[in-house]
């Protein structure tokens, strides 16, 4: 059928195109706009912290508790290094502590010795005062008495020289007295040595402690794949908890978009483990660095700067933190690394 | 496909239909889920759903206008199927993702 179309009278089509063009325009800004106010990213994935399971000792591994994927709780023990030889080092250790005490005894015996010997030392210099005062008096009487030929000069000499002798005796008693007020000493050696076995037998106990590995959290056990009798060397790490006490959503959003995202924010969260469920997401934080080819890292350490003449620059991106509520009843939407759609400040999640 | 539900953007003055059919409250859309759809194991984002939905609704738009004897009223078709295509894909977006 042929539609004819008369000169002059009202231009239907030329109005019906510019109102299309115009509302599509319209329409366009306005879905431009919307959706710079509700930043969303659809690379985004679920993350939540792990932690290296290792022992800190080494040895034969002779129980595993665990299987791959299995969950565990707080506490839980995971697996257990064959205690033996920490056992051996931990009697040899105590035995090194009964040694340094009975060495402690001795040495405390010793030192009741020396002590008894100074005092037996100070007994007999006072003594050999005593005995100097005697001599001393003794020389001084028989002096006049020799001068009017009371008693012979021989008599009086004889006093002299026990006098001498007397004075001779003293010092030697005094430096005897010193000597053995200066060996009296102390059990300190002793009582130093005895510290040291002590400490080493609480090394030897805190390894031996170590051989049986708990889990720090409550979590999954991932990356598992070795069976009871491997040989594993000290902080060798034999596999990966995932935790499960908080799972997050990292979403990575240009950064022209960031500025409506604040700590706090609702966002909804959709785990493509099933897509159809969102989640409930609340904004914890925006990362604060990512590395780019501006900071390569180079042996001179000047700058690296490519030469380019780019005239479209990609955007960057920096990865928002979204912690998830609920976590606990959506367990089976939750793996590390899961692909996750993000919306903030928008979806379903958000207007409940 | 489940029946929309509309619970909260019942705004005063302006009839719920209205909010509905503009800005497509995401608890009548629920159902559609994630705005990424997998395809034999890739997600194509929502974008790329709306570019097709735009391209099917001009092609849609064509035949009923043809039906209808429309079409030779238009003039410079390319513009405005053009422009109507891309109004069927923005408001798919809005109703299907937006707010």
């Amino acid at each position: 059928m042929k539609t004819e179309r008369i000169k002059g009278s009202f231009p239907v089509g030329s109005v019906l195109a510019l109102s299309a063009l115009v509302g599509a325009l319209l329409v366009a800004l306005y879905v431009d706009h919307e959706s710079g106010l509700h930043p969303d990213s659809d690379s985004s994935i679920i993350y939540t912290e792990s932690v290296h399971v290792a022992a800190l000792v080494g040895g034969r591994l002779q129980h595993l508790a665990v299987e791959p994927n299995q969950p565990v709780h707080k506490g839980d023990l995971l697996y257990q290094i064959d205690p033996e030889p920490y056992e051996i080092a931990l009697h040899r250790a105590e035995a090194s502590q009964a040694q340094a005490e009975a060495d402690l005894n001795d040495a405390r015996r010793a030192l009741a010795v020396r002590m008894a010997e100074a005092a037996t030392s100070e007994r007999r210099h006072h003594q050999a005062e005593d005995e100097k005062d005697l001599a001393w008096r003794t020389v001084t009487r028989l002096k006049p008495l020799a001068e009017q030929h009371y008693v012979s000069w021989q008599v009086y000499d004889q006093a002299v020289t026990r006098f001498n002798s007397a004075v001779d005796a003293l010092a030697e008693a005094q430096h005897a007295e010193q000597a053995s007020q200066v060996a009296i000493g102390d059990v300190k050696h002793a009582e130093a040595i005895l510290k040291e076995a002590v400490a080493a037998v609480e090394h030897a106990r805190y390894e031996l402690r170590q051989t049986r590995v708990t889990a720090d959290l409550d979590g999954f056990v991932t990356s598992l794949g070795v069976r009871e009798g491997e040989v594993l060397a000290a902080n060798q790490v034999l596999f990966t908890l995932v935790s499960k006490d908080q799972w997050y959503a990292l979403a990575p959003i240009r950064e022209i978009n960031l500025a409506p995202i604040h700590k706090g924010d609702c966002a909804t969260v959709y785990s493509m483990i099933d897509r159809s469920h969102p989640l409930r997401g609340v904004v914890e934080s925006v990362g604060w660095g990512v590395l780019t080819d501006y900071m390569k890292e180079n042996d001179r350490g000047a700058p690296y700067v490519e030469r380019q003449m780019d005239w479209v620059h990609i955007a960057q991106r920096f990865p928002v933190r979204i912690r998830i509520e609920h976590a606990a009843e959506n367990q089976h939407l939750l793996r590390l690394g899961a692909t996750a759609n993000v919306e903030i400040l928008h979806g379903a999640a958000c207007h409940a | 496909m489940k029946l929309p539900k509309v619970a909260s953007p019942c705004r005063d003055g302006i009839p719920w239909w209205v909010i509905f059919c503009l800005l497509g409250p995401s608890e009548g859309w629920a159902w559609v889920g994630a705005p990424s759809f997998p395809i034999v194991g890739a997600y194509f984002p929502a974008w790329l759903i709306c570019l097709v939905i735009g391209a099917v609704g001009s092609v849609l738009l064509r035949t009923i206008f043809l039906a209808l004897h429309v079409d030779g009223l238009l003039r410079f078709h390319l513009v405005t199927y053009l422009s109507l295509g891309t109004l069927f894909g923005l408001v798919g977006w809005l109703v299907l993702f937006g707010q």
